[in-house]
């Protein structure tokens, strides 16, 4: 009896303590390089807005246009969000740092605050540009959705006007989600970015 | 008199202009999209060669004329009126394609087929005639092509290489197989009585095509239209079981090619409304204009702010993105490096206003 009973203990905990499987969605080898290549495009595309929208040469009116643009790239256009439970969450932040003196200094702002203050930064000029993306997580699902995550190296370069220069090297991470949808009989990705985090930045 | 010469400036400046930009790249596209056998076939095939014809004039900076005639369109008449009110300067390119039925009469000596609309015989016209004409026209470059005398295999399939995703312009292949060359090039998809085969997602001569010149773009290699049509003989061949038949007399010529360090941009078309969105990308042009321009734009061409976007990719079937008009204009009112667009399918009110459009966008590198 004794036996059975610590059968049953050590069965009952085998099960509680296994690990649950996130399930992730399998792509084919040509799916996973046109979806790498679209999150390429898209981080492209917004770090070279987020250069345009910093930069002194372009007029308030263009830079405000271009940030209604990028938000759209955000989930919820960058605001808080229900998510398939109806919880309500917290907008996507951008989270930046900077280097002052050999020490790294992060914040982390609500991307909304993040790209209307980047309009007025004190740099006459914004370089911002990104080595390929390093690496892309499987896709797991969550709820009613799939997520992935990117890690990728950004180059900052500001400019002042009287030629002092700023330029750091940062690793991030951005959180993408995905809707998938089936058109004429093709997986299409529905691709939204969340928060992006800083790992390390290096001069 | 101050009022005169200022208007009569403004007329020459005007004639110059018309008058200067640089070669016309004509596009005439005849595809028989509404036969119950072929026509889904011979859809994706346009689709592909318009998004082909895309490429070419971003990379090779040709103004576009193009004429593009499906479903009930694509018939003699409009063919014969085409042909007839088709004008060329001595620098441009003519490019003639056709998908759909063909054959050839028991008295035909040509070794190129006849265009049958709608598999009829009295909507026949001789391919060969179709290339006489175009070359009375005098262009300095000529491709006249068929993908013709198709049926369909369900058993049968190559591949399409076609990338599903954005175009990218990155070399100057294009400029050497159509810009820089004169006289011209004749091709059919198969030999005397022989029957072209139609695959699902295209034909499989204009599938084979795409492919073998899809590997000279990419590779960046040295472009040659003979080698080209040998390698898309061979692979049509080996897919298909059918030969494409082709006569290349082709030199290098020179023409007026912008330098290699002139800034690839999007070229005019004479359709206003992808002008309109030429002029709204990323082509130079001031910042706040293009800003500027989205509501009238907006109000000029579309119905609605909600109507649809869908931007494909390059092969004219997968959906990159969905987007409402609005959306869409202020996207590419502030994008980067968008040069170009090509418009697969359009859907308009009885007023002419889009109600639905379907593009695929280039990209420069």
């Amino acid at each position: 009896m004794k036996k059975i009973v610590y059968i049953l203990i050590f069965a009952l905990s085998a099960t509680l303590f296994t690990p649950l499987k996130a399930q992730t969605l399998t792509l084919s080898d040509k799916e996973q390089a046109e979806f790498k290549e679209r999150i390429n495009t898209m981080l492209e595309t917004f770090l070279n807005d987020l250069s345009s929208i910093g930069s002194k040469d372009n007029s308030i009116e263009f830079k405000k246009a271009v940030i209604k643009s990028t938000l759209r790239n955000f989930i919820n256009n960058g605001d808080p969000y229900r998510d398939s439970s109806g919880y309500l969450k917290k907008e996507p932040h951008m989270q930046t740092s900077v280097l002052r003196n050999g020490k790294e200094y992060k914040n982390k702002l609500p991307i909304k605050t993040y790209l209307n203050n980047l309009m007025y930064i004190r740099y006459e000029k914004v370089t911002i540009t990104m080595s390929e993306t390093l690496y892309l997580s499987n896709l797991y699902k969550v709820g009613d959705h799939y997520e992935a995550n990117a890690t990728y190296f950004q180059y900052f370069r500001g400019e002042h006007g009287d030629g002092r220069l700023y330029q750091d090297k940062t690793k991030k991470t951005i959180r993408i989600i995905v809707q998938i949808e089936e058109v004429y009989g093709k997986k299409v990705f529905v691709v939204r970015f969340g928060d992006i985090d800083v790992v390390q930045t290096v001069a | 008199m101050k009022a005169i010469k200022l208007l009569l400036t403004i007329i020459v400046i005007a004639g110059l202009s018309i008058k200067s930009h640089s070669q016309t790249f004509h596009a005439i596209v005849f595809a028989d999209t509404d036969d119950p056998k072929i026509g889904a076939s011979v859809k994706r095939d346009m689709e592909k060669i318009q998004n082909e014809i895309g490429m070419i004039v971003s990379s090779t900076r040709m103004w576009l004329n193009g004429y593009y005639h499906s479903g009930r369109e694509a018939n003699k008449e409009q063919l014969l009126t085409v042909l007839q009110n088709l004008r060329c300067e001595p620098e441009d390119v003519v490019f003639f394609y056709y998908s759909g039925h063909g054959g050839r009469a028991v008295d035909d000596r040509s070794k190129y087929p006849q265009i049958r609309f709608k598999a009829s015989d009295s909507e026949a016209y001789p391919m060969s005639k179709v290339d006489e004409v175009i070359a009375a026209k005098r262009p300095k470059f000529r491709i006249v092509m068929g993908d013709l005398c198709n049926s369909i295999s369900d058993y049968l399939s190559v591949k399409s290489e076609t990338g599903s995703g954005k175009s990218v312009v990155e070399n100057d292949v294009y400029e050497n197989l159509f810009k820089n060359v004169k006289g011209s090039v004749l091709v059919a998809s198969s030999k005397s009585n022989e029957t072209s085969i139609a695959f699902p997602d295209g034909g499989a001569f204009t599938t084979c095509f795409l492919n073998e010149l899809g590997r000279i773009v990419s590779g960046n290699q040295q472009a040659d239209w003979k080698v080209l049509l040998e390698k898309t003989q061979k692979a049509t061949v080996k897919a298909a079981n059918h030969t494409p038949v082709f006569e290349v007399n082709v030199n290098s010529g020179s023409s007026q090619s912008a330098s290699s360090s002139t800034p690839v941009t999007g070229q005019q078309t004479n359709n206003s409304f992808l002008n309109a969105l030429i002029n709204m990308a990323d082509n130079g042009g001031d910042r706040n204009q293009r800003v500027r321009s989205v509501q009238p734009v907006l109000h000029e061409y579309f119905d609605s702010p909600h109507s649809i976007v869908e931007i494909f990719g390059r092969d004219g079937k997968t959906r990159l993105v969905r987007e409402n008009a609005q959306e869409f204009l202020e996207r590419v009112s502030t994008s980067y490096k968008l040069i170009n667009f090509v418009e697969l399918d359009v859907k308009k009110t009885n007023g002419g206003k889009i109600t639905y459009v379907k593009l695929h966008e280039i990209y420069r590198k």
